[in-house]
C-alpha cells in the first residue's frame, strides 16, 4: 500500500471514528421515545438546526455535479441555481416550515406525512404523501451514493471499487443514524457541515493561486470560451422561460424534501427557525461561489474531459497539497453522508408512523422498528445505486421536479383553512400526472416553460377547485 | 403583519423576481478587479437584497396566522 493510501485510510478512519462517537453519545438520549428518536425531542437549537439543515441541503449535487455543470456552461449556473435558492429556501421555511412546526407539535405528528394526515383528518393524504416522498427521495439518495462511490474509488486509485465504496459509506451512515436518531444526525451534521465549508473556503483561495492567480486563471477560461463568463451558449435552461421554470423548481423543491421538513419540525421554537432563515443566504453564497468557480476555472485547466463529474477530484489532485486533497475526499463524504443520514432516518420514521397500520405499539417498539427500517432503506438504496446508469445531475433534476409537485399541498395544508383532503389528493395526483406526461411526451413545454411549471400550476388549480367544491373541513 | 408590511413584502418579492428574470440586461464579458465576471457581481448584489428582504420578513411574519 502506498504512503498516500495509508494517509487516506488514517484520515477516513479518524473521520468515521468521530461520527460513530457522536452517534453513541446521542444514543444515550435518543432511545427514550419516538419523539426523541425521530425529532430530537423537538429541541434543536439555532446552531445545530442551521448546520443540520444546511448540511442536509448540500449534497454531492453541489460539490460534484455543480462544478461539472459549471465546467460545461459557465458562471450562469450560479444565477440559475444558487441565487434564486437564497430567496426561495428561507422563504418556504418561513411560509411552510414555521406553521408546520407549530402545528406538528400541537397534533403530536412526528413526520411530514403524519402532520398533513392529522391536519386534514385523512389517512389517505398521509399515504399519498408518504408514497410521493419515497418515490422522489430514493433517486435522490441513489445520486448521493453514486457520487460518493465514484470519488472514493478515484481517491483510492481503484483499490476500493465503486461497489465497495458505496457499501462502506452506507454502513457508516447506518451505524450512527440508527444509534443516535435525529439528535445523532444533527450533531454529526455540525461536524460535517463545518468540514466541507472549511474545505471549500481553502480550495477557493488555493486553487486559483496555484493556477497563477485569479486573473490568469480567468483569462485561460476566456481563451477557451468567452461564453463561460456570462449567461450565454446554447444551454436549454438559459432560455428565459426555462430559466424561470427552473428557478421555480430549485427554489421551492427544498421544503418538499421530507428530510428537510422533518428537520424543521425538530426546531426548539419559532425564533430558531427565523434565525436559520436569516443566515441561510450567506452560507449558500459561501458554498456555491467556490463550487461554481471551481467548475469554471476547471475548464481553463482541463478544456477536454470525458466525464465532467470527475472534475472536483481532478482539481483537488492537481492543485491542492496532498493533505488537503485528502480533506477534499472527506468533504465529499461529509456532504453526502449529512444528507443520506437525514433521508434514511426520515424514510424509516415515515415507514413506522405512516406506512405501517396504526396499532398500539409501545414507544420502545417504535424506536426498534425505526432502527430496522434504517437498515432496510439503506440496503434498498445500495442495490439501486449499482443498477442506475444516469448522470448525477439528471437523477437529481428528476427528483427535484417531482418534489415541486408537492409544494401546493404543503403550503395550502398549513396556511389555508378551506383546504381539504380531497384537494390535497387531487393536487398531488394531477400535478404528478402532468409531470410524468411532460417527461414522456413531447408538446408539454408550452411557451417554452418546462413541464414542471405546468405541473405546479395544475397542482395549485386542482387543489383550489377541489377544496372549494368539496366544502369546508371541520375545524379540529 | 400589518397591511403596510404585507404591501412591502409583496412588492419586495415582485421586485426581486423581476431582477432575477433579468433578460433585459445585456450580457457582457467584463471582469471586475480583473477576475470577477459581471454576471457574478450582479447575482451577489441580488443576494444582498434578498438578505435585507429576509431580515424584514423574519421580523414581521408570525406563525399564528396559519390556517
Amino acid at each position: 500500500m502506498s504512503g498516500s493510501l495509508v494517509a487516506f485510510a488514517l484520515l477516513a478512519t479518524a473521520y468515521f471514528g468521530v461520527l460513530a462517537t457522536l452517534g453513541i453519545l446521542a444514543s444515550r438520549r435518543s432511545s427514550r421515545s419516538p419523539e426523541e428518536y425521530f425529532l430530537a425531542g423537538r429541541g434543536l437549537g439555532k446552531v445545530v438546526l442551521f448546520m443540520a439543515l444546511f448540511g442536509t441541503n448540500c449534497t454531492t449535487f453541489v460539490l460534484v455535479a455543480i462544478p461539472a455543470v459549471a465546467w460545461q456552461h459557465g458562471v450562469g449556473i450560479f444565477g440559475l441555481n444558487a441565487a434564486v435558492v437564497a430567496l426561495g429556501v428561507p422563504l418556504t421555511f418561513l411560509l411552510i416550515g414555521l406553521p408546520a412546526r407549530a402545528q406538528a407539535a400541537r397534533l403530536g405528528a412526528l413526520t411530514p406525512a403524519e402532520l398533513y394526515a392529522k391536519k386534514l383528518d385523512s389517512k389517505a393524504v398521509g399515504l399519498v404523501l408518504f408514497g410521493a416522498f419515497t418515490l422522489y427521495t430514493i433517486p435522490y439518495m441513489v445520486q448521493g451514493v453514486k457520487g460518493t462511490a465514484l470519488v472514493m474509488s478515484q481517491a483510492t486509485d481503484g483499490v476500493l471499487p465503486t461497489w465497495l465504496s458505496g457499501l462502506c459509506v452506507l454502513m457508516i451512515v447506518m451505524l450512527y443514524t440508527s444509534l443516535g436518531g435525529m439528535r445523532g444526525t444533527a450533531w454529526t451534521n455540525v461536524f460535517q457541515g463545518a468540514l466541507f465549508m472549511l474545505f471549500m473556503a481553502c480550495a477557493f483561495v488555493l486553487i486559483p493561486m496555484r493556477m497563477g492567480g485569479f486573473g490568469t486563471a480567468m483569462e485561460k477560461v476566456r481563451a477557451v470560451d468567452e461564453n463561460l463568463l456570462r449567461v450565454g451558449g446554447d444551454y436549454a435552461l438559459f432560455q428565459p422561460t426555462a430559466w424561470a421554470s427552473w428557478g421555480l423548481v430549485i427554489s421551492t423543491t427544498v421544503i418538499a424534501f421530507p428530510h428537510m421538513l422533518s428537520r424543521l419540525l425538530s426546531a426548539a421554537d419559532d425564533e430558531t427557525t427565523r434565525s436559520v432563515c436569516r443566515f441561510y443566504p450567506l452560507a449558500l453564497v459561501a458554498l456555491w461561489i467556490p463550487a461554481v468557480l471551481l467548475g469554471v476555472l476547471g475548464r481553463g485547466a482541463f478544456p477536454e474531459l470525458e466525464r465532467p463529474d470527475t472534475l472536483f477530484y481532478l482539481m483537488s489532485e492537481e492543485f491542492l497539497p496532498p493533505w488537503l486533497g485528502g480533506v477534499a475526499f472527506l468533504a465529499i463524504l461529509s456532504a453526502t453522508m449529512s444528507t443520506l443520514d437525514a433521508q434514511i432516518l426520515t424514510l424509516s420514521s415515515m415507514l413506522v408512523r405512516d406506512g405501517l397500520p396504526s396499532s398500539s405499539r409501545s414507544p420502545r417498539t417504535e424506536v426498534r422498528l425505526g432502527r430496522i427500517f434504517i437498515f432496510a432503506v439503506a440496503m434498498c438504496v445500495y442495490v439501486l445505486s449499482l443498477l442506475w446508469g444516469d448522470s448525477l445531475f439528471d437523477i437529481s433534476r428528476r427528483a427535484f421536479e417531482g418534489y415541486t409537485t408537492l409544494v401546493p399541498t404543503l403550503f395550502l395544508g398549513v396556511r389555508w383553512r378551506r383546504f381539504s383532503a380531497s384537494g390535497a389528493i387531487a393536487s398531488i395526483t394531477v400535478a404528478n400526472l402532468v409531470l410524468w406526461a411532460g417527461w414522456n411526451f413531447d408538446g408539454f413545454a408550452l411557451f417554452g416553460f418546462l413541464p414542471v411549471f405546468w405541473a405546479f400550476v395544475a397542482g395549485i388549480l386542482s387543489a383550489v377547485v377541489v377544496s372549494l367544491t368539496s366544502g369546508p373541513r371541520e375545524s379540529s | 403583519m400589518t397591511a403596510r408590511d404585507r404591501w412591502i413584502a409583496g412588492s419586495g418579492f415582485l421586485l426581486l423576481i423581476a431582477l432575477h428574470l433579468d433578460f433585459w440586461r445585456p450580457q457582457r464579458v467584463v471582469l471586475y478587479l480583473g477576475w470577477i465576471p459581471e454576471e457574478l457581481v450582479y447575482r451577489l448584489c441580488w443576494v444582498a437584497l434578498v438578505w435585507v428582504y429576509l431580515f424584514f420578513l423574519t421580523s414581521r411574519l408570525r406563525p399564528e396566522r396559519a390556517g
